[in-house]
């Protein structure tokens, strides 16, 4: 009698054991696994958020400097303000514009070994098309008009010519652009995550429960306080990291279809029109009206919408601090409901 | 038992974690040169077998600007591992500067070039030794007038195909030339290889040679000359702003209108790239005819070398297998690429029509050959030399002063 109830004993101890170990193993199952998703999401979230979307932006940035660059040469050109202030200060300041982008893109070197060549080789045509302008503006001021006219012409060839200084840039936008494609395709930021927190987190519930339950049987505890309370931050942080998770990639999802498109198209629009002025002016029009609105004014609200949902996708609503500290409240609290049933027992 | 489960636990995770970031890259070499479109596709072909025998990754980046490119990057200390040269001025410039890799270990098979071709690609190093420092990807035979024997009239197709053909027989014809000097930032070098082309067949290779060599003034009377007559060629192929604004590669275009604006296109050999029709049927050429006895027989070539930036096996194993008979071959059977090798070992057979079959005979043939003038020139004289030709079309009438100017920069130049 004495030994059947001591092995009763024992089988209830080594069974407290499993629960135990099954509910820290869950446990920490759920924690990395809601941990790599919101770390894995994050990164690729702020990947595009800080390199992607600029450098993409940045080639366009440039391009639309560069197109504008030679609009303002033509202009200064044709209506004969070269004489007094050369190819003109908008000239410069597209420049310059076109500059910073450039070393911006250097910098985020988002596209590998393939768009550092491509951007070195945009840098070299870029001095090239400098070089032209000057030629253009000192024989001009020689009094060789027509040759001054034709070196213009060159310069606009560069940029524009088929693999010129422009469609080198395109090439590196395009690269950009597949690259946050790649990105968008990530499982980091698909359906299938919440999905996978969820299912730990059911696992981790389930046990819990079952838990409880074993308990309420074997031992006649109606509620387990520890375990209760383990269950509930257990549903409480799914719903949370699930809702922020869904949250986070519908402000991704937003940002990288719907504002960069946005922002895109505001940029081609602005490249076409600078493209078509400079060509009508190069074929002898007459120069377009002045105030005309400055590229960054245009491209504000597009480029403020698109920056508010990339925001609203990087933000890890307090979950990167949560995460870890809830996960180990709910061990302790399972250790703690488990254990004082194992030490009752022993006891 | 806890311990244990977490513990197996932890490494799965681990495992996970770790496969999920393993990747792997293989062997390449950057190159970057002039060529885009149908010729880049044409210098694919050259290394694709490289590609395929080694696994080693060629990636290309064509650029029309590919001098001023290289320049840059050169400067900023960042070159690719090897590049296309177009001149042997840049060459000279690249190696002498100590940017170049010497490329005596590379292996080049015994009989494949001769002497003379192999000491076009040997200047001196940093230490003033001579050492080969690149390698010849194609060349071009640039004394060559073309026509369309479709639209060109009997009588003058007669004329200009008849042996003994004289420089001025054909200038006395009432024909219309084809003429464009853009291409971005050297714009004038057609220009420029009209009067290297002038100069060598009036004045003979002597001549030529102390020209180019910056022996013999600007203001002599052979260079003198050799201007007013491209003077004379460019008013009647339309003169000035057509000229300055129209394209090398599209100049030649009008000759296959229906009613053709242009007759005779004085260009490379390399211009059947930029030709529609089908050789020896829409286009056909005369080489370009000597204008006195010292110049008769002479040829102009021109040729694209690689220079290899950083010395790495790969590098090296790229432009030894750039000179071999597989690789030469590669570009030259390509139907109208205008590619031509030097190497012997490439038969003549292998072109794909009669027209490049004659070109690689003259090539492979000639007599007195003299390689491009303003290529062989310090790069500031040679383009000065662009810059000179395209104000002499803006402005005919300052010939005196261009040439006075050319000749200060002839004496820093050098």
């Amino acid at each position: 009698m004495v030994t059947a109830s001591t092995e009763a004993g024992s089988r209830a101890i080594r069974y407290l054991q499993v629960l135990l170990a099954a509910t820290v193993g869950l446990t920490v199952l759920f924690g990395v696994t809601a941990t790599v998703a919101l770390s894995r999401g994050h990164a690729t979230v702020a990947a595009a958020r800080d390199r992607g979307v600029p450098a993409l932006l940045g080639a366009l940035t440039a391009h639309s400097a560069l197109s504008d660059a030679d609009r303002a040469a033509w202009t200064s050109f044709r209506s004969g303000e070269v004489r007094l202030i050369g190819p003109g200060p908008k000239y410069q300041n597209d420049i310059t514009t076109a500059g910073q982008n450039l070393e911006r893109l250097a910098v985020l070197d988002t596209t590998g070994a393939r768009g550092r060549q491509l951007l070195q080789a945009v840098n070299g045509q870029l001095v090239t098309y400098q070089g032209l302008v000057e030629q253009a503006d000192a024989t001009y001021r020689q009094g060789t008009r027509q040759l001054g006219y034709t070196y213009l012409t060159y310069g606009s060839t560069l940029l524009h010519g088929p693999g010129g200084l422009l469609a080198q840039l395109d090439q590196i936008a395009t690269l950009n652009q597949d690259e946050l494609d790649h990105g968008r395709t990530s499982v980091w930021v698909g359906p299938g995550v919440p999905v996978a927190v969820a299912a730990a987190a059911t696992a981790l519930l389930a046990c819990l429960i079952w838990a409880q339950i074993h308990l309420a049987r074997a031992f006649r505890r109606t509620v387990n306080l520890a375990l209760l309370l383990a269950s509930v931050l257990v549903a409480g942080l799914t719903v949370w990291d699930v809702s922020a998770t869904v949250h986070r990639d519908r402000a991704l999802r937003t940002a990288e279809r719907q504002a960069l498109p946005a922002s895109v198209r505001v940029w081609r629009g602005q490249i076409e029109r600078a493209d078509a002025d400079a060509g009508a002016l190069r074929d002898g029009g007459s120069v377009p009206r002045s105030g005309d609105r400055p590229a960054t004014a245009t491209a504000g609200p597009t480029q403020r919408r698109l920056d508010a949902s990339l925001t609203t996708a990087a933000d890890g609503q307090g979950l990167p601090l949560a995460l870890p500290l809830v996960t180990l409240a709910i061990a302790l609290l399972a250790c703690a409901g488990l254990g004082a049933r194992l030490t009752e027992f022993r006891g | 038992m806890t311990m244990r489960f977490v513990m197996a636990l932890a490494l799965l995770c681990g495992l996970v974690v770790v496969s999920c970031g393993t990747s792997g890259s293989g062997a390449a070499v950057t190159v970057l040169g002039p060529w885009t479109g149908a010729e880049a596709n044409g210098f694919a072909a050259m290394f694709a077998g490289f590609e395929e025998s080694t696994g080693i990754d060629v990636r290309y980046i064509g650029t029309r600007d590919a001098d001023a490119v290289l320049a840059s990057e050169v400067e900023n200390g960042d070159p690719p591992d090897a590049a296309v040269l177009s001149t042997p001025g840049e060459l000279r410039e690249y190696a002498a500067a100590g940017r170049l890799a010497p490329l005596d270990q590379v292996p080049v098979q015994a009989g494949a070039y001769t002497p003379g071709v192999r000491a076009l690609t040997i200047t001196n190093g940093p230490g003033g030794a001579p050492h080969p420092y690149a390698i010849i990807i194609k060349a071009a035979l640039k004394s060559v007038i073309w026509y369309n024997p479709r639209t060109l009239p009997p009588a003058v197709h007669s004329t200009i195909t008849a042996p003994g053909l004289t420089w001025q027989r054909l200038a006395g014809l009432r024909l219309t030339w084809c003429m464009g000097m853009a291409d971005t930032s050297s714009s004038g070098w057609p220009g420029t290889d009209w009067v290297e082309d002038l100069l060598l067949h009036r004045s003979g290779p002597q001549v030529y040679d102390r020209w180019v060599a910056g022996r013999l003034s600007w203001t002599s009377a052979e260079v003198r000359a050799a201007w007013r007559e491209f003077g004379a060629i460019a008013a009647k192929a339309g003169g000035g702003d057509r000229i300055l604004l129209t394209g090398f590669g599209q100049a030649g275009a009008p000759m296959f209108e229906a009613r053709p604006r242009c007759v005779l296109d004085h260009a490379g050999s390399f211009i059947t790239a930029f030709y529609s029709g089908t050789p020896g049927t829409d286009y056909d050429f005369v080489p370009f005819p000597s204008a006195g006895r010292a110049g008769q027989g002479a040829q102009e070539i021109a040729g694209d070398l690689l220079g290899v930036f950083h010395d790495t096996p790969t590098a090296r194993r790229l432009a030894a297998y750039l000179t071999t008979r597989t690789a030469q071959e590669a570009w030259a059977r390509r139907p109208a690429s205008g590619a031509y090798s030097l190497n012997l070992q490439v038969p003549i057979g292998i072109y794909p029509d009669p027209v490049a079959k004659k070109i690689a005979g003259d090539l492979t043939h000639a007599g007195t050959v003299r390689f491009d003038g303003s290529d062989s020139m310090p790069q500031t004289m040679a383009s000065a030399f662009d810059n000179a030709i395209l104000e002499y079309l803006a402005d005919p009438g300052r010939l005196d002063a261009i040439l006075a100017a050319l000749n200060k920069v002839r004496a820093v130049a050098y």
